[in-house]
């Protein structure tokens, strides 16, 4: 059985902050959070944040923060990774072990730009996502308009702050590809290339060659993503950038989990094959072949945003966000292995939106049989004034 | 279901080394006015999110099940 073992809302208390796009990692009582415009700090396990500005991370290097903050803690060098998407289409990523962050009240941290020209003479990178193997941090992002890209970052080179002598290789043709969480010695990568087949690369750490292989999967409903909320609002409209590119990737094992955003038809298809949009889920065999799939679903609710990580233990978590005619857009958590699969709610009450392009979840630490999930809703303005969204601090696991 | 024959391999290649930078951050209260312009800028849609009138929901409680539906076609 699920089990939600903390939760906090960012957005309340006498110094909120909001925002959304989520993403949180913590080791012990240190927690660092990142949203679309905002980041975080705890050091008392997310009772309570302090802002730290994520346009001065930028600005030390004269650019400016766009969008699409990620973060995830390094076990092996003990330390947090903090990805920062720029106005000028590249990336700061900023690292910091937790007693930098608590001796330093989150303002040290040591940086690098990674600048697009490195990779393209004129794409941008979007979409941004981070994973750390067993002696290497992987980034994947999308050059816009041309295809998606994966970097290798040696931990040695982290730890040590040196100059980052980094890899990388272009999946020509691909777009969104995503790196797999835990994935050990054998870093891999995933992304559909169309909507019958999922695609694995496999980039084994000491090595220069990546291969891939292809798997077939049931076609993934792609038509009708509309999801009407109590108050007529469509919480998976155009704004929201709902698509069925996937959004988590976790090893569990010998097992790939990927997870995407499923509509309710097949294109070309006349009948629904589901009443609602729905989080669909392949597992895949690390050396070739499905083993499986999932839909996440329910005949009166929508399901999307889905986010995967893998326990200790081997249990796969997610968060997800759901909305119907008769529920307000929440966020929630589950465990997706074992003999309870409960889904819960983090949050509730009256809400106008929970998504927004990406929510996160990682492994906790030092208790690795948790889970630190980031999502958010938008309560509903009691005094007339602007929504904002709520972000949410959850640990849980099975 | 099988898996299709692998793919040709790809060779990855090295990218010129960067450099650190010791960086002093900002902290403290999120101010009112964040970077949104800038990044509305960059954003051709910008993620915003439903709005329209409350409207009661049923008390769903803390848990909310979910049917789950386990297939190999799925369609």
């Amino acid at each position: 059985m699920t089990t939600i073992v903390s939760d906090h809302d960012l957005g309340a208390g006498d110094a909120p902050i909001t925002g959304w796009e989520t993403s949180a990692a913590a080791v012990g009582n240190v927690v660092v959070y990142t949203g679309n415009w905002f980041a975080a700090y705890s050091l008392d396990s997310g009772e309570t944040f302090t802002w730290m500005d994520p346009n001065s991370v930028c600005g030390a290097w004269g650019e400016s923060l766009c969008c699409d903050q990620v973060v995830i803690y390094l076990p092996q060098i003990e330390t947090f990774a903090w990805l920062l998407q720029t106005n000028a289409g590249n990336y700061v990523l900023a690292i910091a072990t937790p007693q930098e962050i608590a001796d330093f009240g989150g303002k040290a941290w040591t940086s690098y730009l990674i600048r697009s020209t490195l990779f393209d003479p004129a794409a941008a990178m979007d979409y941004p996502e981070i994973a750390v193997g067993a002696n290497s941090l992987y980034l994947t992002f999308n050059l816009i308009g041309k295809n998606s890209v994966a970097v290798r970052v040696p931990l040695s080179e982290l730890r040590d702050r040196a100059p980052l002598g980094f890899s990388y290789f272009q999946a020509t043709g691909d777009y969104w590809l995503r790196p797999v969480q835990h994935t050990g010695t054998l870093g891999a990568f995933v992304c559909l290339p169309n909507t019958s087949t999922v695609r694995v690369y496999h980039w084994p750490e000491n090595d220069y060659h990546v291969w891939s292989f292809d798997v077939p999967i049931a076609t993934i409903p792609t038509e009708d993503f509309t999801v009407n909320t109590p108050d007529g609002a469509d919480w998976l409209g155009l704004t929201s950038k709902v698509d069925w590119h996937i959004y988590g990737a976790t090893q569990t094992g010998r097992q790939i989990w990927v997870a995407w955003n499923g509509a309710r038809r097949v294109s070309g298809r006349q009948d629904n094959a589901f009443a609602y949009p729905q989080i669909g889920l392949a597992m895949i065999d690390v050396d070739g072949g499905l083993i499986g799939q999932r839909f996440i679903w329910n005949a009166s609710y929508g399901f999307a945003w889905p986010a995967l990580a893998t326990n200790l233990n081997g249990d796969v978590g997610l968060s997800f966000c759901f909305a119907g005619e008769r529920d307000d857009p929440q966020y929630g958590v589950a465990t997706l292995t074992g003999p309870a699969q409960t889904f819960l709610l983090v949050t509730s009450g009256p809400s106008m939106g929970a998504g927004g392009h990406y929510i996160g979840v990682r492994r906790s630490y030092p208790n690795e049989a948790l889970f630190c999930g980031a999502g958010f809703n938008q309560p509903k303005p009691v005094d007339g004034g602007e929504a904002a969204g709520h972000p949410h601090f959850t640990v849980f696991g099975p | 279901m099988t898996t299709e024959p692998e793919r040709p391999r790809i060779q990855a290649q090295k990218a010129e080394s960067i450099a650190p930078r010791r960086i002093e951050v900002r902290t403290g209260e999120q101010p009112a006015d964040q970077p949104k312009r800038e990044a509305m800028e960059r954003n051709a849609e910008p993620v915003t999110l439903p709005a329209g009138p409350y409207r009661p929901i049923e008390d769903r409680g803390d848990a909310a099940e979910v049917t789950r539906q386990v297939t190999e076609e799925g369609e």
